[in-house]
């Protein structure tokens, strides 16, 4: 199973029932919880169940005359839930100390617990990982302690087997205090980065107050030794993320994260407006930029740069090197959006007048997509797995320059640096990619390659995407908790547009594979297979070859049944 | 009374900690004045264009330590100290007045918070050798733990500083934080008095228990003051042990006349708990709530704003050791209480008489809130000249501010007479009118403030003795230390003057008993005008 919902949800939603639900039924889960690591009972354990599938009904626990209160494990760990009918049941479990999880989560999935009138009960065993923390301290060059930096920690996301660069996603942010210490507590085991994003305190205060200021004043009057501002710092020191440590945390560590910030000169841009449009505007409005970073952290948003402006002239300072994002706006109208990489000795000066170094994509669809509504396009870097630049069909945004094409020619524009980038689509299941066609630009497989100018890209759409289900068993019986993948034949064709999918079995042995793109593929299963070494590429032939052939067809719903493999 | 009297005790300890930046000419050195306070020299005449080097130091106010890697703004240059606090300007272009200013994390620029601490010197101050003394914050440190030891993660817990605000005192936040994994927390803050709260939060670790908020000092606890005291550069360590609570369920049934959105309820109880009780999940059904409170008896007050009018009603409830059912909450209207002006028959009736939203009148809530929202009502316009109060039930006191040549002679509700008593809303009470007579029968004030002999600039106050819907009249002196009023309600006043600025409850005659020397007192009759020379109180006895 998939998680695909929060824990959250699921109290939310158990919090809504009403209090007379709890019947007496066969249904029913019972077992103990222990702690992953020491194997020890863990007493008053809080475990939630929840149905999986379309409707998400949640229920109360046996004891329960409060629905909030679920089942709590009694001292030695063990508890019984009641269950109003047969069906899918995830089961979270949450205990003071741990980390919160669904049962035998590994990677984001889980094993559902299946009842049914011939197995309405079912006894398990729940090992709850102690839950990892990181913490740290940020220092200044000085040795003092930075307060409310910014840190971001962010999950490195396992290898898969077909050995793409996942995202990395935030996990969580938090503010140092007054002598520089941060935490992150809570963690389930697993690979993470931390970045810090502060500004020197002094350069926030030297900042010139600009409100006075008069014509003859001499300008920026800031003393070059305040005018400085920190990287972006990624622990153990560095700006780029792609050379940052990767901390692997286990259940029940902490770990630290120590970062000393070095200053460096502020670069400041100068921007050149476009002349405001006088004619239907009047006065015409002056025009405010706004900066924001790209990269693992566009999450951040707006950066608080100073940026002064007089007379059309704006400077954009107490920047440090890094991609930015700076939208002007006037009035109205629809901002102007430049990209812009800042490096210590790159162009200073961002002209709105001129046309840029980015690549302009003018994006097609054809095939099945007679009507794109709700589909996105994305653009994935290829190197750094980060979404660059998304385009949203339905309002026909984006980060472009200038108005959209909002005709019914199925013509889209979208800017993106000059790089290499995987096309995604989004927002439509129903939808998928057969192949990609450029002009001006390279293609392959779903891998755009660009360079500045314009280029036009088409997308070929089909509809109808396949499913498969089945059980995984190993001498005949079947196997929970078993790795299931579904990889394509041509996994190491670079013109291939078909991607791996993945599912844990639940305690019937059943796996779902919905939405996936026709073609030919190899369907396996793993006993384990959660601890296996996917970095090594001869890893996965080791079991292709044990694999089943599969020839999906538009639309198919194929029922396959697989004997699962040693790890 | 016995706490207020030591909310006075505190303030006045508080201010020991000295509230003032000195400048030290390099020549007298024991004889350390403030800027302000030198005394005016004869005009410079050019030596205001002629660059300088302007030094100086910067030391901590509680340790005379140098500060180093401080900030110091002078006019539009700044610089750094260095690791002896020392700073440099070369080549300085001074102005008439040159404002100075030092700043870093951790510090304030003056034991009051509320100022910067900026230092305004002529040119011919600047060069002198400059010492700016910089307060090192307070800080509150400390544990959330359950009654049996266990660390509580993920508490909020907010510092809040007892001040005052003319008539009313107040519980201003300070600082907050949440506790980390193991229960501990920290909040800098600015030296005064506080009190720690921690926040209400259900669902303790995924569990249904709730952590339920506690306040220390103990509002019921009579063996200490109810402040905790922290000077600049302190730290104090509490231990704080909320209580956890099982919660059930309460499902609440809304009779009001308003269809749409859901009141904001909180729950108190008898001893003296106060938790926000909020919709828990999905609304149940149309008019339906479900809130979820540990077991105990609760009185819930629910309030609801719209933009024509203020819904109040309360409703008690029992939680035993199980959800209850058919809890009914009745929300009405709150009554407005109009407001109507007359014109007092002394008054000359050759001015025009003012508008009555010219007063800015409001209903400050007496009770001793830690919400500084809600607890301050305006007048609203109903209708063409009418006003009225919309106020929950609730103690107020009326304040105003003088129009011009016009003041507020009288005001009563019913029988009450507010220049002298609380306005107390009752629940359910149909409003009555509020009268207030004005009158332009004024006198007039002036007057000068001293430093050790020398007229100069000083913060007043001059406080109303009698009945008052005016507050605390306060103000800065002119350079020279002259003053005036030209128009202030007939009556008996005191006042005093301070080096700079004082926060106390000057309403409480006795909190000027310290300083009895330097109180001042002085009456205004209609159409008198009177005369009032004080003596300030300089920084050294403020802090001593």
């Amino acid at each position: 199973m998939r998680a695909t919902s929060l824990p959250a949800l699921g109290i939310a939603l158990l919090l809504a029932l009403p209090a007379s639900s709890q019947t007496t039924t066969k249904f029913r889960i019972t077992g103990v919880v222990v702690n992953e690591s020491s194997g020890t009972p863990v007493p008053h354990c809080q475990l939630t169940p929840s149905r999986v599938g379309n409707e998400r009904v949640i229920v109360a626990g046996r004891q329960s005359q409060n629905a909030v209160g679920g089942t709590e494990t009694d001292d030695q760990g063990r508890f019984t839930i009641m269950l109003p009918s047969a069906g899918k049941w995830r089961l979270v479990a949450s205990a003071p100390g741990y980390t919160t999880q669904a049962f035998d989560e590994h990677e984001g999935y889980f094993s559902a617990i299946v009842l049914t009138e011939h197995v309405p009960a079912y006894d398990l065993t729940f090992r709850l990982p102690p839950e990892a923390s990181l913490s740290g301290t940020v220092l200044d060059e000085a040795g003092e302690a930075v307060r409310n930096a910014q840190v971001r920690l962010f999950t490195v996301p396992p290898v898969t087997p077909d050995g793409k660069p996942g995202a990395m996603g935030t996990r969580s942010f938090a503010t140092t205090d007054d002598r520089g210490y941060y935490e992150f507590a809570n963690l389930p085991p697993g690979s993470y980065r931390v970045a810090v994003t502060a500004r020197p305190w002094y350069a926030t205060l030297a900042q010139p107050r600009r409100v006075n200021a008069s014509a003859a004043d001499s300008g920026n009057s800031l003393d070059p030794s305040l005018d400085v501002t920190y990287a972006e710092t990624w622990f153990p020191g560095v700006d780029d993320p792609m050379q940052a440590e990767t901390l692997t945390l286990h259940a029940g560590d902490t770990a630290q994260a120590e970062f000393h910030l070095v200053p460096v000169p502020a670069i400041h841009i100068r921007v050149i407006t476009p002349p405001t449009d006088t004619a239907t505007q009047g006065r015409g409005n002056p025009y405010y930029p706004t900066v924001e970073r790209v990269g693992p952290g566009s999450g951040m948003g707006v950066v608080p740069a100073p940026i002064t402006n007089s007379q059309g002239q704006i400077d954009v300072g107490g920047l440090a090197p890094g991609l930015y994002r700076i939208r002007l706006q006037s009035g109205n109208q629809e901002p102007r959006v430049a990209l812009v990489q800042v490096t210590e000795s790159g162009a200073r000066t961002v002209d709105f007048n001129e046309t840029s170094d980015e690549a302009t994509i003018t994006i097609h669809f054809d095939g099945a997509a007679d009507d794109e509504n709700g589909l996105q396009v994305s653009f994935i870097d290829i190197d750094s797995g980060q979404p660059v630049a998304q385009l949203n069909s339905r309002f026909g945004g984006g980060p472009g320059r200038g108005r959209q094409q909002q005709d019914q020619t199925r013509e889209r524009v979208m800017q993106v640096p000059p790089g290499r980038y995987e096309v995604e689509l989004r927002g439509r299941p129903d939808l998928y990619l057969t192949g990609m066609s450029a002009k001006s630009a390279e293609v392959t497989g779903r891998v755009i390659k660009v360079h500045g100018g314009n280029a036009s890209l088409t997308l070929h759409v089909a509809r109808g995407r396949a499913s498969v289900n089945g059980v995984v068993s190993s001498e005949g019986v079947p196997l929970v908790g078993a790795m299931v993948l579904l990889v394509p034949a041509g996994l190491d064709d670079p013109s291939s547009v078909t991607e791996v999918a993945r599912d844990q079995t639940n305690t019937d042995g059943g796996f779902d594979l919905p939405e996936i793109i026709p073609g030919q593929y190899i369907l396996l299963a793993i006993n384990n297979g959660w601890q296996i070494n996917w970095k090594d590429p001869s890893t996965l032939n080791r079991y292709l070859i044990h694999g089943v052939p599969l020839d999906l067809r538009p639309g198919a719903e194929v029922k396959q049944n697989v004997e699962a493999q040693a790890p | 009374m016995l706490l207020r009297r030591q909310f006075l005790t505190r303030l006045i300890c508080l201010l020991l900690v000295s509230a003032w930046v000195g400048v030290s000419g390099s020549a007298s050195v024991a004889a350390q004045m403030s800027a302000s306070a030198l005394p005016v020299p004869a005009a410079t005449g050019t030596s205001a264009s002629v660059p300088l080097t302007v030094r100086g130091q910067v030391i901590s106010a509680t340790t005379g330590m140098p500060v180093f890697r401080a900030l110091v703004r002078l006019n539009d240059r700044n610089v750094l100290t260095d690791h002896e606090g020392k700073f440099e300007f070369r080549d300085f272009t001074a102005t008439q007045m040159n404002s100075l200013q030092a700043s870093k994390p951790g510090f304030y620029g003056t034991a009051d918070s509320m100022e910067p601490g900026t230092l305004n010197l002529r040119s011919d101050q600047l060069a002198q050798s400059i010492e700016v003394r910089l307060y090192p914050e307070a800080l509150l440190t400390g544990t959330v733990t359950r009654p049996d030891g266990t660390p509580l993660p993920h508490i909020s817990v907010t510092a809040r500083r007892s001040a005052y605000n003319d008539q009313v005192h107040r519980w201003l936040p300070s600082g907050q934080t949440m506790t980390d994994s193991h229960g501990n927390f920290r909040i800098p803050v600015p030296p005064g008095d506080y009190k720690l709260e921690t926040g209400y939060s259900p669902h303790e670790g995924g569990t249904s228990e709730a952590v339920l908020p506690v306040t220390f000092p103990s509002t019921n606890d009579t063996s200490n003051s109810g402040l905790l005291h922290v000077t600049s550069g302190g730290q104090e360590h509490f231990d704080l042990h909320p209580q956890l609570s099982r919660t059930y369920g309460v499902n609440v049934v809304l009779d009001s006349s308003m269809e749409r959105g859901l009141p904001m309820i909180t729950a108190r109880s008898k001893s003296g708990l106060t938790i926000p009780a909020h919709q828990s999940g999905r609304p149940t059904g149309p008019g339906q709530m479900r809130l979820e409170l540990p077991s105990g008896s609760y009185t819930l007050v629910a309030t609801q704003n719209t933009q024509d009018q203020t819904l109040y009603g309360e409703a008690a409830v029992n939680v035993p050791d199980h959800d209850v059912d058919g809890v009914v909450l009745r929300l009405a209207s709150v009554a407005p209480i109009p407001v109507e002006m007359i014109i007092d028959s002394d008054s000359t009736s050759d001015k025009s008489p003012p508008n009555i939203q010219q007063f800015g009148l409001m209903l400050q809530s007496t009770q001793d809130s830690t919400q500084p929202e809600g607890t301050t009502v305006g007048l609203m316009s109903v209708r063409e000249g009418a006003t009225s109060f919309r106020a929950m039930p609730g103690t107020y006191r009326l304040q105003a501010r003088g129009a011009n040549a016009w003041y507020i002679k009288g005001a009563s509700y019913g029988t009450t007479d507010l220049l002298d008593k609380d306005l107390t809303v009752s629940a359910g009470a149909s409003g009555d009118t509020i009268r207030l007579s004005v009158s332009n029968q004024t006198g007039s004030l002036k007057g000068s403030t001293s430093l050790n002999g020398v007229m100069t600039s000083c913060w007043f106050y001059l406080i109303p003795t009698g009945p008052s819907a005016m507050g605390v009249f306060s103000s800065r002196s002119n350079s020279d230390g002259s003053f005036s009023f030209a128009y202030l309600p007939p009556g008996s006043y005191r006042a005093i003057a301070f080096e700079q600025r004082y926060s106390t409850n000057y309403r409480d005659p006795a909190a000027l008993d310290k300083f009895v020397t330097h109180v001042g007192t002085v009456t205004i009759s209609a159409g008198n005008k009177a005369t009032l020379d004080l003596d300030a109180v300089p920084v050294k006895e403020m802090t001593q």
